[in-house]
């Protein structure tokens, strides 16, 4: 048993339920099981979402053993099911607690369990309560029958838990009333998190309000003022400022209530206990009924204002009949009770429950939910739209949390908890967590969180490497793809493990440093590789494109990472290398789309680091710097002393008689003795020097000398000239007069002082060149002349400009610390030399100056300030590294003198196998334990992947390898998408040459490329191997912004890869224009847009020709457009889980059009929210667009669309802008999903074809009528006034409109090329030929049979009026006051988008109340080219799909037969035009597949 | 409900703690299943050393052996029969070949002129060559060799389905739940599944696949440094004996192993040049005898592997394929008596004569290998296959044929050789 099994149960007892439910509820615990036990994670996750839909199918005690059966398998699993306690409320246990507000709390109630039987009879007799039940409801009574059989087994089973729970409930609640008195209304919200707040909280909100309406007996305040809050304070966790915004109102809206629920009160009081045990009981069953009553009666007492609204809960609630619907009631129910108030608030309220339930993962029935919407609220709800998107991806975290919450007392505001982080980030943790603890949770577990990276799946955790733009796309929005990425993640990754090994004492020393030593060597070589291929693209580099990811490649965790106050809550969990590294980059990178370019583009992260950081340094003057050191003397190569200080040998460098010692590579110190007396004797003439005072005088043989103590290693001075003098050591010579004199410095020697400053004046730290990537050297961050070799050859080094320029060998070079390499040339060779970043704080050209004090404060200040606003990112660098080189002993420690190259030799101690000789021959030595042989097995890192190993000297291996299991889960990722097959074997000599994991990708990939490519060619329609695209493909780098991997057009994501060459992650077959990423493809039919203004004849022609002709391209475009259904197209037996989930969608949708009178009403409901769903399944946390709530809304229909048609759709909606094929997109969908519907189930068939012709019959009319409004002017600007009147976002509207104008004109262009009439007529022609074509589908359509026989002009009106409604709330969100005026007119617009929803819907919808008349000619001339379009484009379909498509797939083709009784006869009939013509009849495409599906509705 | 939970409080989760050298063994109840964790230490499962912490699953029918050479702790859940741990193996022995293979292999890499090993193992049936041949293949690709891996068993092949011997290159150790990686390996077509069933050929198809494995050492120093094992069929008498005498020639071997057989290890050290080396080893305690059953039965698991995949994840198709699209060919024409023969031709040649195979219901089932050939006849017999479909139905009337194929149509090439092994898919 498979998820689509489940899917087929979740569908059965979704639509039909009654005796279905009961039989599946049996044994869904066993089955879901069985199912979850066997699946993999992402089947899991799907799981996961169908068992969050089924809250209310399933009696909550099936539910929360499910879920703590699948608990027990996987211990992520959220239990979500509330404990299956009884919600009623017993009053002889709580008498009081009871009316204090205890209602809302479940488990109070839940505690009072014990007469729950009694009250079970009760509920047949409140349901007079009720004042009207809609006719819906009575059909349910079976199947409430039978739930209240179930419900009695299950409550039996319960009271023992109860009882239990009962003592400790009753503990609970005094505390918990001593609190609500205490706190009252200061701080409602600490009481609610004693309260149990069970998965289900929707019921519960559902309930409070109403409690509260019927509580018989007007509490206190204080009483009152305690459930609201607490509703409002269970928002779970997460709940974002939004809602704690919302919160505010409260306050101010609880005193309103109390007269507006009393008011009611007394005469209800009788009922009020009564309907609260009925409701009680509905809550466990079958809450969503009850509510739905409940929803119909006070709907009537509603403002007629609020029609709109309930038109689209009605749709909800009818198309979620037997689901539940509690979210719509909500809404309704707090809606009621602040009816008196501000409607502001009310909507805020409103709002701030709807997100409640957005949070709490019900996401689908919130689109239910929206109410008329009012200009505040808009904002908001788009708001909530993102929002949700965000919050989505991590219910399950958010749901343990609560869970976990649930029985506890503490008084934690939840609503804070998201504050925390997940995991918290300890700041300043400087060694990274063992290995193990990162490990992450063992496969077939669910991840705690699917926030972010924060807690990867199967493989530790890769510190996030934030400065890479290539990689961040990825990885932000791919947390399933935790295990790697390009060689530098892996070069981090192997260095941390190395430090484990190493810490562990798994590796020694040696291997340690060989590591490091070979991952250094292997970044240096990767920057170089990069600049040459830079160079060769694109010209020298940019001398300061700073190279932003140096720092993090060698961030060694730990050392010297300044915590950093700001970073302490970072998000991001583990991050091994410390989070603020990520932080600063991330965010810049985040604000701005990084240009296409190179893998290491000028990171504007680091560009801001610098912006920031410089215009502060305004009183500096940018190169106020002079040569300071022409003032010392300077006498090369003896500036440098080395003494060890605690042991640990430090360098000192002098500048003059300024001794500066490097305590750490980025903290330079002043160097002294402290101040004491100490006696210096000349030839036995004793004078007194004061260490650290300055030079005295003395006279010595009549000549006037200055004396003093410098610091150590040049203890002394004499006139200028220093010595080396050991205090109390043996005499020096001295020169004094230019004669030698012994000279002895008494004893002891003084403390040595270590300043205690940073003394950035002199020296700025210690970096280190790298040249060539082999050659290490140390040099000194001042301005003195310093000489390093190479080849046996002394070159000079000297930085100049405050360390913006280096001169190297007499050359000046612009220095870039940190960044790429730069080609210089030595020798008349070219070498490419690296500086590893300057160390914390220090920036060119603010360094090595001379500070006044005043300036140093304020330049410290400016440092910490900077500090704290951009990451100190030098503190890890290479730098880090080389140390770590030089503490291991590998590297010749910090070399005291400059010049003197320090080469990195490899030291490998290569651990030679001095295996024993073994005589394979020699049965006795064979039995010999083979201990080195072991050992060798068991040495170097492991992969935790497959569990290979790679000895210290291997690392690059080790980083190729990690690659390639990169590499690999990626292809395995995408694979997973749609069915793999095995492979055809390869050719002899592909053989001879194939390497799997070593060989290069162009290589590997030969045979099965080219498999692939044959197939694609002979199978035009399949999608081939993924690497089909790969070929001939263009590439751009990913960019930073989710939306920048999207393609422009047809929003699908696309595809990312990891581009070999250079080393980033690219976006396959993309190209990206002015920073907007398209599809190859879609970019090609984008700028044909652009220079037809819209979709011109010869484009279509040529789209279609294409397709079908030469299939390939075509099929490249399906490729792209449908990798989502493809799946279901090319195995029938394979049903992928969305189109199981459509198909269940579909039979829903069916059912509901059964059941209701106004049918049309839930398609669309339905399908945003499925739209939601899905994209929430495919955690594609889709950006908001851009322009208005419509394209909001639009999009998430337009990435859900798993219908099958999408290729098609693709296609088409390229051809016109974005916003526009959106719309176009969604209401195709829709009209599809109508048809479908209508398909599945047979019997809904009628009304909905009815009101097709409704429709049809309606736009007839309309035709007939105002056919002859033809300017275009006067279009525009009745358009453009409607506008106005209408909406927020009038101008991406007009925009939008304005285009659709040009499609308009366009149209009969469009259906000529629609029906293969390889003229091009120009629009005059056709705007002659336009009665006809009027004439023409009116004919059609009344010699449809079908049509006729079921139009009915009666019900006309309100269907579309409440379509209207439907689509106005849903799409444009225009506010009531709107719709009502308006609704006579907008019937045009809705009218044509259910007819042919292609081109013209898309206008209406951004304007929803234009003049009828141009509606009317849209419809005109659509009419014609659909009418065209049916009759030849569409026949030839249905027979390709009865025999390539599955059956899942092929419900739109089919359902369209059913409405498309048209033949190629009548085309020409029709058309006299096309009578002569030869007709070509085109060959079976999928293409068509969408075509039909529209055309079916014409 | 009721069964799941059974299962669930049924399901055992048992503790090992591993002295060094020790062996847990244990076999997977058929149609259950039983995961394994490295708790502590460091372990291997057939040469691959397992990720401490990670959890493993193996399917039903399944038999494991995890060895520790440092002591460790382990967790096994799941219905598992006969979990025990084993002190005595002879994993020292295995572990000393694999040394001794590489010390060959670091002669090899030093000397430009050499190769690597080319070890074979052999030795009657059910005595652990296979198992043999992944520790020795393991442990190489663990010192960073890439060994070739060369299966002449037709029986129980480890690279395709039966019926075919092969060779693939070995880059990674075996995966823990699925054996080695098999994207890419070399197959010919033998079409039995008992040797012994066309000696001629399979004798031909040996020499062909040792050239072509010659070829790749050529190519690839790696691969001719870390150099070859081979594992062959547990005939080992008779005809059985001359194939693995024929077949350690074609491959030049330089070691034998010899399992658990002191005759035949004798009959090679008499019959071989000396510069082949024969060791004679001991089986392993763990090693099961397979029954016929058993052994039928993996053989089927072996052909559904290839289509489905070993955790199912592969979705093979089904397609009509018309008879005259394709060419179908039977290698060995019935032998006749000499008399009937054409002058100066021997009854052997008829064994690898091809045969045109006419469409009937007698194709049904079998399992057909598709030749790389692109054209005519020629030497189909000794190019290596593409892959293989496995007939469902035939439909003589429509002169069509169903077919299970692992990739989509079309075929990738017509030229087609009937396997005499068939398949009954059951999906």
């Amino acid at each position: 048993m498979k998820l689509p099994v489940l899917y087929l149960v979740d569908s059965i007892v979704k639509n039909f339920g009654g005796a279905y439910t009961s039989l599946f509820t049996q044994n869904i615990v066993s089955s879901f099981c069985s199912v979850f036990e066997k699946v993999e994670e992402s089947t899991r996750a799907s799981m996961f979402k169908l068992r969050q839909t089924w809250s209310d199918v399933f009696p909550p005690k099936k539910l929360y053993a499910l879920d703590v059966r699948v608990k027990s398998i996987d211990p992520a699993w959220p239990v979500t099911a509330p404990l299956p306690t009884s919600i009623h409320l017993n009053p002889a246990f709580l008498p009081k607690e009871e009316r204090v507000g205890y209602k809302p709390n479940s488990t109070k109630k839940s505690s009072s369990s014990s007469d729950t039987k009694p009250t079970k009879p009760v509920a047949k007799t409140t349901q007079p309560v009720v004042p009207t039940v809609p006719a819906s409801d009575l059909c349910e009574t079976e199947m409430r029958e039978s739930l209240l059989k179930k419900q009695k087994e299950l409550l039996e089973l319960q009271q023992k838990k109860l009882e239990i729970e009962l003592l400790q409930t009753k503990a609970r609640l005094q505390q918990q009333q001593i609190q609500l008195i205490s706190t009252v209304q200061k701080s409602p919200l600490d009481v609610s998190n004693g309260l149990p707040i069970p998965e289900e909280t929707p019921a519960f909100f559902a309930a409070s309000p109403l409690d509260e309406t019927n509580v018989p007996v007007p509490p206190p305040s204080d009483a009152f003022t305690v459930p609201e809050p607490m509703e409002l304070a269970l928002t779970p966790p997460d709940v974002s400022i939004e809602e704690l915004i919302v919160q505010q109102p409260l306050p101010i809206i609880e005193p309103v209530e109390p007269p507006h629920r009393s008011s009611r009160s007394p005469e209800k009081k009788a009922e009020a206990k009564k309907e609260k045990k009925d409701r009680d009981r509905d809550r466990d069953k079958e809450p969503g009924r009850k509510k739905s009553r409940k929803d119909s009666g006070q709907e009537d007492s509603r403002s007629k204002s609020k029609d709109s609204s309930r038109a689209r809960k009605g749709a909800g609630r009818i198309r979620n009949l037997t689901k539940d619907d509690h979210n719509g009631l909500d809404v309704i129910g707090c809606g009621k009770i602040f009816n008196a108030l501000p409607s502001e608030d009310d909507i805020q309220v409103v709002a701030a429950f709807r997100n409640v339930r957005n949070n709490t993962g019900r996401l689908r029935h919130n689109q239910n939910s929206k109410r008329p919407p009012s200009p505040g609220i808009q904002a908001e709800r788009r708001k909530m739209e993102t929002m949700k998107k965000e919050t989505v991806v991590e219910p399950k975290k958010r749901r343990t949390n609560r869970f976990d919450d649930l029985f506890g007392n503490e008084d934690i505001d939840l609503r804070k908890v998201p504050a925390v982080p997940v995991i918290p980030a300890v700041p300043g943790v400087v060694i990274p967590p063992p290995l193990a603890t990162r490990e992450s949770p063992p496969r077939g577990s669910w991840p705690p969180s699917k926030r972010g990276h924060a807690a990867p799946r199967g493989r530790p955790a890769w510190p996030s490497r934030g400065g890479r733009s290539g990689r961040g796309g990825p990885r932000e929005e791919d947390d399933r793809e935790p295990d790697g990425s390009g060689s530098p993640r892996n070069m981090d990754f192997i260095l941390e493990q190395a430090k484990e090994n190493h810490r562990n004492g798994v590796i020694n020393d040696g291997e340690y440093g060989t590591i490091i030593r070979q991952v250094f060597q292997m970044s240096e070589t990767k920057m170089i590789r990069e600049v040459q291929r830079r160079e060769s693209f694109s010209g020298p580099p940019g001398p300061h494109g700073p190279h932003p990811s140096m720092e993090h490649d060698f961030r060694f965790p730990g050392r010297d990472i300044p915590p950093g106050p700001p970073y302490g809550l970072e998000p991001y969990g583990p991050e091994p290398f410390g989070p603020e590294q990520d932080r600063g980059w991330n965010d810049p990178r985040r604000g701005g789309g990084f240009p296409p370019g190179g893998p290491f583009p000028p990171g504007p992260g680091r560009m801001q680091r610098f912006d920031m950081v410089q215009p502060g340094r305004g009183h500096h003057g940018p190169g106020g710097m002079g040569p300071i050191n022409s003032a010392f003397e300077v006498r090369p190569d003896e500036d440098m002393k080395t003494i060890p200080i605690d042991n640990i040998p430090r360098e000192i460098r002098f500048y003059g008689d300024k001794a500066i010692i490097l305590m750490a590579a980025d903290d330079p110190r002043l160097l002294g003795f402290q101040t004491c007396v100490r006696r210096v004797l000349l030839d036995n003439m004793p004078v007194d020097c004061t260490a650290g005072n300055d030079y005295v005088d003395f006279h010595f043989d009549g000549q006037l000398h200055k004396i003093k103590i410098g610091a150590p290693t040049r203890e002394l001075y004499i006139d200028g000239t220093w010595y080396e003098c050991m205090f109390g050591g043996p005499p020096i010579t001295v020169n004094l007069g230019g004669r030698p004199v012994q000279a002895i410095l008494e004893g002891p020697p003084p403390t040595v002082k270590i300043g205690s400053e940073r003394r950035l004046d002199l020296l700025a730290g210690r970096v280190t060149m790298i040249i060539d990537a082999h050659s290490v050297i140390p040099v000194y961050l001042d301005l003195k002349l310093q000489h390093f070799e190479m080849d046996g050859k002394v070159f000079t080094l000297q930085f100049k400009d405050a360390l913006r320029t280096a001169v190297v060998d007499g050359n000046p070079y612009s220095v870039d610390f940190g960044g790429l390499p730069m080609g210089i040339y030595l020798d008349g060779r070219k070498h490419f030399v690296r500086f590893s970043s300057l160390p914390r704080g220090v920036e060119p050209g603010r360094v090595l100056q001379p500070l006044t004090q005043s300036e140093e404060n304020r330049r410290i200040l400016d440092e910490e300030k900077a500090a704290s606003q951009t990451p100190p990112l030098s503190t890890v660098n290479i730098g880090e590294l080389l140390s770590k080189l030089v503490a291991t002993g590998l590297l010749p420690g910090s070399a005291p003198e400059v010049a003197k190259p320090a080469p990195v030799k490899p030291e490998i101690k290569q651990e030679e196998m001095k295996m024993r000789v073994v005589d394979l021959t020699d049965s006795e030595s064979m039995k010999v334990r083979p201990n080195i042989a072991i050992a060798m097995l068991y040495s170097g890192m492991q992969c935790g992947s497959c569990g290979l190993r790679f000895p210290a000297d291997q690392t690059v291996r080790y980083s190729t390898h990690l690659d390639w299991h990169f590499r690999q889960n990626r292809r395995e990722k995408g694979a997973s998408k749609r069915p793999q097959s095995r492979k055809w074997y390869c050719s002899v000599s592909d053989w001879i040459q194939f390497e799997e994991t070593e060989g290069s990708e162009e290589k590997r990939l030969n045979w099965f490329e080219a498999q692939a490519k044959e197939k694609s060619e002979k199978d035009g329609d399949r999608v081939g191997d993924e690497s089909t695209s790969r070929e001939e493909s263009t590439s751009v780098a990913v960019g930073s912004a989710p939306e920048e991997n999207k393609c422009f057009v047809c929003h699908e994501e696309l595809d990312q890869f990891f581009h070999e060459e250079s080393e980033e992650w690219h976006l396959k077959d993309a190209v990206r224009v002015d920073g907007i990423t398209f599809h190859r493809l879609c970019y090609r039919d984008h700028l044909a847009n652009m220079e037809s203004g819209a979709y011109s004849p010869s484009d279509a022609l040529e789209e279609y020709q294409s397709g079908n002709e030469e299939g390939k391209s075509s099929s490249e475009d399906e490729k792209q457009a449908s990798c989502e259904d493809e799946p279901s197209f090319e195995l029938p037996d394979i049903k992928k889980d969305e189109t199981a989930k459509d198909l269940m969608d579909m039979q829903e949708v069916g059912l509901s059009d059964l059941n209701t009178e106004v049918p049309f009403l839930e398609t669309e409901p339905p399908k945003t929210e499925k739209a939601e769903e899905v994209i929430t399944q495919e955690q594609i946390v889709q950006p908001n667009i851009k322009t208005e709530p419509v394209s909001d809304e639009v999009q998430f229909g337009l990435g859900s669309d798993l219908l099958p048609v999408q290729p098609e759709r693709a296609v088409e909606t390229s051809t016109s802008s974005s916003i526009k094929t959106e719309a176009m997109d969604v209401l195709e969908s829709d009209f599809l999903q109508n048809a479908s519907s209508q398909e599945m189930d047979s019997t809904s068939y009628d009304p909905s074809q009815t009101d097709f012709t409704n429709i049809f019959e309606e736009e007839i009319s309309k035709i007939c009528t105002v056919s002859v409004l033809k300017d275009d002017a006067d279009l525009l600007e009745n358009l453009d006034e409607v506008k106005e009147s209408v909406v927020e976002s009038l101008d991406d509207i007009r925009e939008s409109t304005v285009e659709s104008l040009n499609v308009i004109n366009d149209t009969e262009n469009f259906h000529l090329n629609l029906a293969e009439v390889r003229e091009n007529e120009n629009l005059l022609d056709d705007m002659d030929e336009a009665p006809q074509n009027v004439q023409e589908p009116i004919e059609k359509m009344e010699s449809t049979d079908v049509l006729e026989g079921s139009s009915s002009p009666a019900t006309l009106a309100p269907q579309i009026s409440g379509e209207v409604e439907c689509r106005d709330s849903i799409l444009s969100e225009e506010t009531e006051s709107i719709l009502e005026p308006v609704v006579a007119v907008v019937q045009t617009p809705t009218v044509n988008s259910s007819l042919d929803g292609n081109v013209e819907m898309s206008n209406k919808q951004p304007a929803p109340a234009p003049p009828a008349g141009i509606k009317i000619k849209i419809n005109l001339f659509n009419k014609s080219s659909t009418a065209s379009t049916v009759q030849q484009v569409v026949p030839p379909i249905p027979p390709s799909s009865e025999t390539t498509l599955v059956p899942s797939a092929s419900i739109p083709e089919n359902s369209s037969k059913p409405l498309i009784p048209t033949s190629d006869d009548n085309a020409v009939n029709n058309k006299p035009r096309l009578a002569g013509r030869k007709l070509t009849v085109l060959p079976p495409m999928t293409k068509g597949v969408e075509t039909s599906g529209l055309c079916s509705i014409m | 409900m009721s069964e799941e939970q059974r299962q669930k409080e049924s399901e055992v989760v048992q503790e090992f703690k591993l002295e060094p050298d020790n062996e847990l063994r244990f076999e997977v109840e058929s149609k259950e299943k039983a995961t394994l964790e490295l708790k502590s230490g460091l372990a291997e499962v057939f040469g691959t050393e397992i990720v401490k912490g990670k959890v493993y699953t193996f399917g039903g029918g399944s038999k494991i052996a995890v060895f520790t050479w440092q002591g460790c702790l382990l967790e096994l859940r799941g219905k598992t029969e006969a979990a025990y741990v084993a002190r005595e193996t002879p994993m020292i022995i295995y572990l000393n070949t694999h040394a001794g293979l590489e010390q060959i292999r670091k002669k090899a890499d030093s000397d430009e002129t050499k190769r690597g090993p080319i070890a074979m193992v052999v030795g009657p049936t059910d005595v652990g060559k296979s198992t043999v041949c992944k520790l020795l293949l393991n442990y190489a690709v663990r010192m960073g060799r890439r060994p070739i891996y060369v299966d002449l068993d037709v029986g129980q092949g480890q690279l395709s389905i039966p019926g075919t011997i092969g060779a693939m290159a070995i880059e990674r150790p075996a995966d823990v739940e699925e054996g080695f990686s098999q994207v890419c390996p070399l197959i010919y077509h033998y079409g039995y599944k008992e040797p012994g069933s066309n000696v001629m050929l399979y004798n031909l198809l040996v020499t062909k696949l040792a050239q072509t494995v010659a070829e790749r050492m050529e190519a690839n120093r790696q691969n001719a440094v870390s150099g070859v094992i081979i594992n062959t069929c547990g005939w080992i008498k008779g005809q059985g004996y001359q194939m693995l005498i024929h077949a350690a020639k074609a491959f030049e071997v330089d070691l034998i192993i010899v399992l658990d057989q002191e005759r035949l290890y004798n009959e090679l050290v008499r019959d071989l040049p000396e510069t082949v080396k024969v060791v004679f080893q001991p089986k392993s305690g763990g090693v099961v005898e397979r029954s016929r059953q058993a052994r039928i039965e993996a053989r089927d698991q072996r052909i559904r592997e290839y289509f489905y995949g070993s955790a199912a994840q592969f979705y093979p198709h089904s397609f009509e394929v018309r008879f005259s699209d394709v060419k179908i060919y039977k290698i060995g024409a019935p032998a006749l008596p000499d008399s009937l023969m054409p002058l100066g031709m021997k009854a052997e040649d008829q064994l690898t004569k091809l045969v045109t195979v006419q469409p009937s219901q007698q194709l049904l089932h079998h399992l057909i290998s598709i030749s790389m050939a692109e054209s005519g006849d020629d030497d189909i017999i000794q190019t290596n296959v593409t892959g293989f479909i496995c007939v469902n139905n035939v439909d003589l009337e429509r002169q069509m044929l169903t077919v299970l194929s692992p990739q989509p149509r079309p075929l990738p090439r017509t030229r087609l050789l009937i396997s005499d092994i068939q398949y009954m898919d059951s999906h």
